[in-house]
Parts: C-alpha cells; sequence; structure tokens
C-alpha cells in the first residue's frame, strides 16, 4: 500500500493507515534522528515526539505521497531544537565558542575533550555536522538530504566536503595536541 | 602537477563510497600508493567514521520498536496520555497547562480595563501650584536686579553652565526667560 492511501486512511479516521506508517518510518526516522543527536535514548524519545506531532499536524499535509519527507523534516527539525538546546548547555564542548573567546586554555581544554569522532563532529558547523551525519549514518542520499535541509544537492555536497576537510584538521590538530 | 595539488585532488573527490567501503578510483588508489600522508589521514577517518556509524545503526531488539509504537498509541489516544509523553520529553514545557494558562494571559492583557475616575484636585492640592508657590516664596522682587547683574556678568561665556540661581536669567521687559 503506497504511504497516500495509508495517510488518506488516517485522515479519514481509521488510525491502522497510522500504525502502519509508523511500522514503516519508525526505524529509519529513528536512525536519522539517532545519526544527528548521537545518542540513543535522546533519539528515541524524538523519534517518539515526531510521530505524535505528525498525528495531530496530519491535516496539514497538503501532498500525501509527500508524507516521508514531511515526517523526516520533523524528526530533523525536533532533532535541531535538541542539538541546539545542547549546545548551549555544554558551552566547553562548542569549538566556535572556545575559538570565539580566543582563550588558548579553553581551545586546549576542548582539544583535549576530543577523544572520538563523536565529539569531533560535534565541533563542526551544524549543518556540515548534519550533511555528514545523514550521509554517512543515515544513508540519505546528497538529494534527499537537500530536500529535508531545504538546499540544493550541490549545496549539500560542499558542505560534505568542508565538513570532511574541517575534520582532517580537527584530526591534526588532536595528533599535533597529544 | 605538484605534490599538494595531488593531494588536493585526491581528497575533492572523496565521497561516502571511500571514506565507509574504501571504494576508491584507480587515480585515488595510484595517489595513496605515492602518498603516506594522505593514506594515514583517510585510515584515521575511515576508523573513526566506521566505528561511529556501527555505533549510530546498531540493531535495536524488536521490543523497543513495539514499545515506541505502544507510547506513541497511547499518546496519541488519549490527550492526558500525550500529556504525560511531551512531560518526559526534551520539550517537558508544553504540558497541558500551558494552553489554559496561555489564554488566561491573553484575556488578562486584551480585555478592556474599567476607565480610572478623573482626577479632580483643589487648588492647594495640585503639586506645581504648590511648588511655584514655595520657589518665589525664596525670592524677594526687591533682588531680582541683582540676580540679573550677576548673571549678566556671566553671560558673555555662552558654554559656561549654570550652577546656581544667580545664572537665572530673566528678560525684565516681559519677564521672560533668556
Amino acid at each position: 500500500m503506497e504511504d497516500r492511501d495509508l495517510v488518506q486512511a488516517w485522515k479519514r479516521g481509521d488510525r491502522e493507515g497510522f500504525e502502519l506508517l509508523m511500522v514503516r518510518y519508525q526505524k529509519p526516522l529513528y536512525y536519522l534522528v539517532r545519526s544527528m543527536v548521537m545518542n540513543r535514548e535522546e533519539a528515541e524519545d524524538i523519534t517518539q515526539q515526531a510521530f505524535i506531532r505528525a498525528f495531530t499536524r496530519i491535516n496539514r499535509l497538503r501532498k500525501p505521497e509527500r508524507f516521508r519527507s514531511w515526517l523526516f523534516s520533523i524528526g530533523v527539525n525536533l532533532a535541531r531544537d535538541h542539538i541546539r538546546q545542547r549546545r548551549s548547555q555544554v558551552a566547553l564542548e562548542d569549538w566556535d565558542q572556545a575559538d570565539r573567546s580566543a582563550d588558548p586554555e579553553r581551545i586546549a581544554m576542548a582539544r583535549d575533550g576530543m577523544r572520538n569522532m563523536k565529539s569531533m563532529l560535534r565541533l563542526l558547523p551544524p549543518r556540515q555536522q548534519e550533511v555528514i551525519s545523514m550521509r554517512l549514518f543515515a544513508g540519505l542520499t546528497f538529494a534527499e538530504i537537500g530536500d529535508l535541509l531545504g538546499i540544493r544537492e550541490g549545496s549539500a555536497r560542499s558542505n560534505f566536503h568542508f565538513g570532511i576537510r574541517a575534520l582532517r584538521d580537527l584530526l591534526k590538530g588532536r595528533e599535533c595536541s597529544e | 602537477m605538484s605534490r599538494e595539488s595531488d593531494c588536493d585532488a585526491f581528497w575533492q573527490a572523496m565521497g561516502p563510497d571511500a571514506l565507509l567501503h574504501s571504494i576508491l578510483s584507480a587515480a585515488q588508489e595510484h595517489h595513496l600508493e605515492q602518498c603516506p600522508r594522505c593514506r594515514a589521514e583517510l585510515e584515521h577517518l575511515q576508523l573513526g567514521l566506521r566505528g561511529l556509524r556501527e555505533e549510530l545503526r546498531a540493531e535495536e531488539p524488536a521490543d523497543f520498536w513495539h514499545g515506541m509504537r505502544s507510547r506513541v498509541v497511547a499518546a496519541v489516544s488519549r490527550p492526558g496520555r500525550l500529556a504525560m509523553l511531551f512531560n518526559r520529553s526534551v520539550h517537558s514545557w508544553r504540558s497541558w497547562w500551558a494552553a489554559p494558562v496561555m489564554a488566561a494571559m491573553l484575556l488578562a492583557i486584551l480585555l478592556p480595563k474599567p476607565a480610572p475616575p478623573p482626577l479632580v484636585l483643589a487648588e492647594e492640592e495640585i503639586p506645581l501650584l504648590t511648588g511655584m508657590e514655595q520657589l518665589t516664596a525664596l525670592f524677594d522682587p526687591a533682588e531680582w536686579d541683582t540676580t540679573l547683574v550677576q548673571a549678566d556678568s556671566g553671560w558673555p561665556d555662552n558654554g559656561h553652565l549654570m550652577d546656581d540661581w544667580d545664572g537665572l536669567l530673566v528678560d525684565l521687559e516681559d519677564g521672560t526667560l533668556l
């Protein structure tokens, strides 16, 4: 059964349409969100919220055949909000802030915190981090990423390349400081 | 072509397949054979990204998915449950009481308020008038000429500030302030 048919059934009040869509998309949505927030419990929580939000706002979806990208964009926005909130809480891990402060001690502390790839990814600009995570960990194509983030496919590609370059620089920085 | 530009070209062509599955073009393979620095960098990146991908894509048990669906269905079935789920989420401020409280605050702001009764004061109660009376009582009209003479003597210096009553200039003809 197509997404469109399930959405229409759901809009008519058939709860099974919603449940079948949830079975179909809970895994890809969960892994997409998890690739962004990089935490199991948070990803579970955000995925649930995304489905609840989709359920309560289904009447706003004008093109039922676009359900998948609509649902994913809800999940991505919730994940972004969450990351933004976390970034403001964990300022120490935020490379931008350490850089802006121009405080060598803080920069050194941030570098020390780069124990693994996860912490290095968190130091990238948000867009680069999103594109790398969605492409490498969630397995989306650049075209899908562009669609989700509202950017061109070419822009998604260039963000990927800039992000990989930044990761290489961070790796070199870590080697130098060790 | 210099060595640096070879490295640039190598990284420019770096795609997800190369990072995750070591699928490289012939030119990239050739470059790696000659450039130990790029080889080491690529190995570092691959190691970190593959490790993180494995962690983020770790398969969840069946009851994880079932539990998630059950919680979402329970939440959307009853408004009370929806509130409970939102309360344990990252957006805990979206509680069930938020909407009524917001509505009450809006009403308090928007509802027309009764106009205050008009203020009617007796002449002796008007602060400005009583203040003026006290002020004029300090000055003996016979001394006004003296005041003016003193003020006039200081006037050529237009820039100076008057810091006492001697500086108060009054036109003798019509009594206006100069």
